[in-house]
């Protein structure tokens, strides 16, 4: 799937392989162009976009904003979306909680905020709340339900973004970084990267966090990013489904540090707590402290009658790729054939497929966008084992007995699982773990971990050393072992 | 899809799921069939090359203790299904598992479940800080430290005294890796083979307990630790943080099929020896004590199956 030569040279070059970035890939790939996706890591999705909640957003309090629009458009996109995409998603509905009669005058603007923007609502009182969430807490006085928020795997999502871009035709380069550009009279004539250089019409900059540095060596406006850190925790898939909507409390002071976040039922079984949001010194920043976990443990247990919270399964951050501006900028830049996408913090993922329309808009003033009669919105998911009813699996595994070899107990992932994410382009183990979903059960691989790194180096014929878990510099083995 | 039917069916062929097959075995009950889900037999006990097993025909090492087992069981009449993973158990104890040859339904008078334990996480025990590579479970150590040439790290810091964690460090030393501390959050040390405890004082490894680590730090791999030693705060330069305090029974396929459960102590809720909430499913070795030795998980499955025949 993804391209071993940097080609030299495209009609539009695409800067940073994040769901925005191949939300932008697909979409331009139903035009007849040459365009080549770059990403510095082994794989797409590695930025900012495995960091996020995987939560469709129905809206946003910034309403006015562009950011808010385009949430609402893009949560209406997903129904059609994820089945052309095989994704799974769910819309579980969000509701929002008081627990106090001050929380609840909140509700009051809530709805009538909700109603004015014409986002489906409803009143939920306590006897229903209880019935719709047997586990929340009996302070719990009244809520508003609102349908249309969804849940879906984000790494998944922009995975599956990228094989279907690339199946019509889209070249992706990985582990390949943009150091420069050419530039001659004001316009962008070549990307410089540090595996060679492309030709090409138009840039699109969707580089994330790393957006206001590709703009300043496109010597283009200065871009100020205003980065934050989410942390969040992660429940076991053992605990059951003790949650089955997006809750979340109705804010009312606005504590920049424990601002938003909820109890998100994860599209994989799984329950996720937050994000927080703190300041970070450095956008690589993604640590999570004793006092991100006590903040998001304290915040959403009060929400729930008892919850089972030694049984975390995971925690990690995500670090908002925001600008001084506070809001989305999707424009052309004073550099001519530079298109910039800048700002894409939350709620960035519901908004992809929206950004995706404005940057083609953008664009034709730049290219000649000519339908492609082959194009097809179509993309198979890789078939998972867990997924699957007990009376299918029979007849698969003995058309591949791969899929009866379980690698991954506590996910059920199979090997024929693994291979394919392998024939897919799966580098990393953190590759395989988003294409398959092994090693994130509660104990992280401790016995299929070994398994796997046999399966990948019998499948690429790799040498152990080179075998890493996010790219270079996380390899899993040292050389300089004795000859024991 | 292929159907049978048992008097026993035991799922997981470590220590624990042997013992009690030969018990069985042994007490004259037949149509005994033991399913596990890796190629071979012998769970945790396979990866032990040091550590010696006690038991009251003396004392041998735990492969020896392993392969006598593992003959008398392939003398028996008990049936193994290697490569073979459960995925539920429904209604009247039919055992539902898959493998490269298909999809098989066990029908058993009674089923044990005996799928061990793992080792605590780094995320369960609460370490903060960031996720790189070369963070592993003791047990994720010592499988690939047996299984390839060269080491895991070139310098080590190790949470817990397990036996298999101890192992793991003086494997991990074998390679040419540096230790720099086996750390032990409680006052003692956990492992019963002091065998191994003193391999390790030979080489030049301390042991300090009462300290715990707090933080890890690296980006693509680890680059050091913090740990705390009597609230005074200690920074470690490694590339490797081993973990291996205790161990959670692997609990996932049987809260599927409902047994009871303590999510705080994470340990499940068992009356007497081994019996549970549900009809004909027992629960026997790492399973049910997570915290015990061996020789303990082979002694009371034992006694399990002298229970189970006299009810
Ligand atoms: C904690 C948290 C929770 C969130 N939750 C949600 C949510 O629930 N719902 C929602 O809608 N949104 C959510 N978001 C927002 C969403 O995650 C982002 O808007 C989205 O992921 C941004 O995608 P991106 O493609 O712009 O950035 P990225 O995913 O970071 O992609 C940029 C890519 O560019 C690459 N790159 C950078 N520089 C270079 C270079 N020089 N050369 C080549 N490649 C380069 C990077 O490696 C990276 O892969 C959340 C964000 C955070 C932080």
């Amino acid at each position: 799937m993804f391209s071993e030569e940097l080609p030299s040279k495209a009609d539009v070059v695409i800067i940073g392989g994040g769901v925005i970035g191949c939300a932008i890939a697909r979409a331009l790939s139903k035009y007849d162009l040459e365009i080549v996706l770059i990403e510095k890591e082994p794989d797409v999705g590695f930025g900012v976009s495995k960091g996020n909640a995987g939560v469709i957003h129905p809206f946003v309090p910034q309403m006015k904003k562009l950011k808010g629009k385009m949430c609402v458009e893009g949560n209406k996109r997903f129904d059609e979306i994820s089945k052309e995409l095989d994704v799974p998603f769910k819309r579980v509905g969000l509701l929002i909680v008081a627990l106090t009669f001050l929380e609840f005058f909140g509700l009051i603007f809530a709805y009538l905020f909700l109603k004015k923007h014409k986002i489906k609502v409803q009143w939920i009182w306590r006897k229903t709340l209880r019935k719709l969430e047997p586990n929340i807490t009996p302070k719990a006085k009244a809520a508003l339900f609102v349908p249309s928020a969804g849940i879906l795997d984000p790494v998944e999502y922009t995975i599956a973004l990228a094989e279907n871009a690339a199946k019509n035709g889209v070249k992706i380069v990985l582990n390949t970084k943009v150091t420069g550009f050419e530039v001659e009279n004001n316009r962008i004539v070549g990307v410089i990267t540090d595996r060679g250089v492309i030709r090409t019409k138009v840039v699109i900059n969707t580089a994330g966090l790393y957006a206001d540095e590709i703009s300043r060596k496109a010597r283009a406006e200065e871009v100020v990013m205003n980065p934050g850190k989410g942390a969040m925790i992660v429940f076991s898939e053992s605990i059951g489904n003790l949650v089955s909507h997006i809750i979340a409390e109705m804010p009312l002071r606005i504590d920049p540090r424990t601002k938003g976040g909820a109890i998100i039922p994860t599209i994989n079984g799984k329950t996720l707590w937050g994000p927080n949001l703190t300041d970070v010194e450095t956008k690589e920043d993604v640590s999570v402290t004793q006092e991100d976990i006590s903040l998001i443990i304290e915040k959403f247990s009060r929400l729930l009658k008892n919850y089972p919270l030694k049984m975390i399964n995971t925690f990690f951050a995500g670090v908002r790729p925001a600008i001084i501006e506070g809001d989305f900028i999707i424009r052309k830049s004073k550099v001519r054939g530079l298109i910039q996408v800048l700002g894409i913090e939350s709620p960035g993922l519901t908004a992809s497929p929206v950004i995706a329309d404005k940057v083609i808009e953008l664009i034709k003033d730049e290219v000649e966008l000519k339908p492609k009669h082959n194009f097809n919105p179509t993309r198979k998911g890789i078939t998972r084992v867990k997924r699957m009813k007990i009376e299918n699996l029979d007849e698969l595994i003995k058309k591949d007995p791969k899929y009866g070899r379980i690698i991954c107990l506590c996910e059920m992932v199979s090997e024929a699982e693994i291979v394919e994410a392998i024939k897919r382009g799966a580098r990393t183990l953190d590759s395989i773990k988003f294409r398959t979903n092994a090693m994130k059960g509660d104990c992280h691989g401790e016995r299929c971990l070994p398994k796997i790194l046999r399966i990948i180096k019998r499948e690429l014929s790799l040498e152990l050393k080179d075998i890493t878990k996010k790219g270079k510099g996380s390899e899993i083995f040292v050389r300089g072992g004795c000859e024991c | 899809m292929l159907e049978m039917s048992s008097n026993i069916a035991i799922i997981g062929g470590g220590i624990a799921g042997i013992i009690t097959a030969l018990e069985f075995h042994d007490s004259g009950v037949d149509r005994i069939v033991v399913i596990e889900h890796e190629d071979s037999l012998g769970g945790m006990l396979k990866y032990l090359q040091r550590r010696r097993i006690k038991d009251e025909t003396g004392e041998v090492s735990a492969r020896d203790y392993l392969s006598q087992k593992l003959n008398a069981l392939s003398e028996s009449s008990v049936i193994v299904l290697k490569e073979t993973t459960v995925v539920n158990v429904e209604r009247d104890n039919r055992v539902v598992a898959i493998s490269p040859r298909g999809v098989v339904k066990i029908k058993s008078q009674k089923v044990i479940l005996a799928t061990g334990a793992r080792f605590m996480t780094r995320e369960e025990l609460i370490i903060p800080g960031y996720r790189p590579a070369g963070i592993f479970t003791a047990f994720t150590a010592l499988s690939l430290l047996n299984e390839y040439r060269d080491n895991i790290g070139k310098v080590a810091i190790i949470q817990g005294t397990h036996d298999i964690t101890l192992e793991a460090a003086i494997k991990f030393l074998e390679k040419g890796g540096e230790i720099k501390a086996i750390l032990e959050n409680e006052k003692d040390v956990r492992t019963c083979d002091k065998n191994l405890v003193e391999i390790l004082a030979e080489k030049g490894v301390k042991i300090i307990t009462n300290a715990k680590i707090i933080w890890i730090s690296g980006d693509k791999r680890v680059n050091n630790v913090i740990y705390l030693k009597d609230n005074e705060k200690e920074q470690v330069a490694c590339d490797t943080v081993i973990i291996g305090t205790s161990l959670v029974p692997r609990y996932e396929l049987p809260l599927k099929l409902g047994v009871k459960f303590d999510f705080e102590k994470k340990k499940f809720h068992i009356n007497g020896i081994g019996r549970t909430n549900l009809d004909s499913v027992y629960l026997c070795g790492h399973l049910a004590y997570p915290s015990s030795s061996f020789e303990e998980v082979i002694k009371m499955g034992k006694v399990l199956v002298k229970h189970i025949l006299t009810e």
